[in-house]
């Protein structure tokens, strides 16, 4: 494998040394492309007081291509699948080489704090959330309290 | 030669919970097709690889990569971008690599024509294969293809009125003399 390209290891000090507030993220030791990354969520969504794991894996022509971001943490909202994988313009068509690793959290941690069920990835999920959201959102709090718990 | 899981770093996935596991078999098929961007990527082996997985779905997933091929711009614009001089630039940063263009002993940097008023500059070494692959400005999401589409219209235009222009005249001659 070629060597970590800057760009990489200056995101990271970054990330470590002034990191995203409510938002931490870890390079694993042996694979440096690879972060461990939890997301506290939003205030005043439902997913408030939840902390979500993700993984966050840089491919090799990045930035020339987007990070891969994964939920790891079982959550429910309209965009975000079974697997964890996440529906999110700038992850996908919309992704720049001039965004970085911190951007796209920020963006999804926005995602969480505005669900939009009418781009969804799960859609069962966006059906119930456009059928009835009040309920829905009871739904993502207790889903929240029962995975997103802080370890202890 | 390393193999395709050194190159593609794969160990890192198979450490997932196996659940995932369809997931990632796409996604690696997907992988392949995002990555061989230098040698052209052979669109029949991708749609038969996906073929032979299930059906509705590998259809779906086929049309989707055939509509999502970016298409980027050739060696030739890049030739003919814009140059800009590091000594007029002040601190700032390559938006790609990030490295500060002063830092550069050989800095070749290019200005894209989308129309911001600063200029929207990068190193080219950075900005050629996003380019290549990809036809709008990272930071402003400008579409140079279409900028171009436009300039070639209007000269199309500029030309065909000129033909007409032409023709005209020829007509009046024939007015004259016939
Ligand atoms: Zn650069
Ligand atoms: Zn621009």
């Amino acid at each position: 494998m070629a060597a970590l390209p800057k760009r990489i290891i200056k995101e990271t000090e970054r990330l470590i040394s002034d990191p995203v507030p409510g938002i931490t993220a870890y390079p694993d030791e042996a694979n440096l492309r690879a972060f461990t990354v939890t997301m506290n969520g939003p205030d005043s969504s439902p997913y408030e007081k939840g902390i979500f794991d993700l993984e966050l894996y840089l491919p090799d022509d990045y930035p020339m291509c987007p990070p891969k971001v994964r939920f790891l943490t079982k959550i429910y909202h309209p965009n975000i699948d079974k697997l964890g994988r996440i529906c999110l313009d700038v992850l996908k068509d919309n992704w720049s080489p001039a965004l970085q690793i911190r951007t796209i959290l920020l963006s999804i941690q926005a995602l969480l704090a505005s669900p939009n069920p009418d781009d969804p990835l799960a859609n069962d999920v966006a059906d119930d959330w456009k059928k009835d959201e009040p309920k829905a959102i009871e739904v993502a709090k207790e889903w929240t309290a029962k995975y997103a718990k802080a370890k202890e | 030669m390393s193999t395709y899981e050194d190159e593609h770093n794969i160990t890192h996935r198979q450490t997932t919970p196996d659940n995932s596991r369809t997931h990632q078999t796409l996604s690696s098929v997907i992988n392949s097709f995002i990555t061989t961007t230098t040698n052209a990527p052979d669109m029949n082996e991708i749609a038969q690889a996906l073929q032979s997985m299930e059906g509705s779905i590998a259809s779906q997933l086929v049309e989707t990569l055939h509509n999502e091929k970016k298409q980027g711009l050739d060696d030739s614009y890049l030739d003919n971008l814009e140059r800009v001089n590091v000594k007029d630039l002040g601190d700032d940063d390559c938006p790609i690599c990030t490295n500060k263009f002063q830092d550069d002993k050989h800095p070749l940097i290019v200005k894209l024509p989308c129309g911001s008023k600063k200029g929207h500059i990068f190193d080219l070494d950075c900005i050629g294969p996003w380019l290549k692959m990809n036809s709008t400005c990272p930071l402003c999401r400008f579409d140079l293809l279409d900028l171009q589409k436009q300039r070639k219209e209007k000269l199309d235009k500029e030309l065909k009125q000129l033909r007409d222009e032409d023709s005209e005249e020829e007509e009046e001659d024939w007015d004259v003399y016939g």
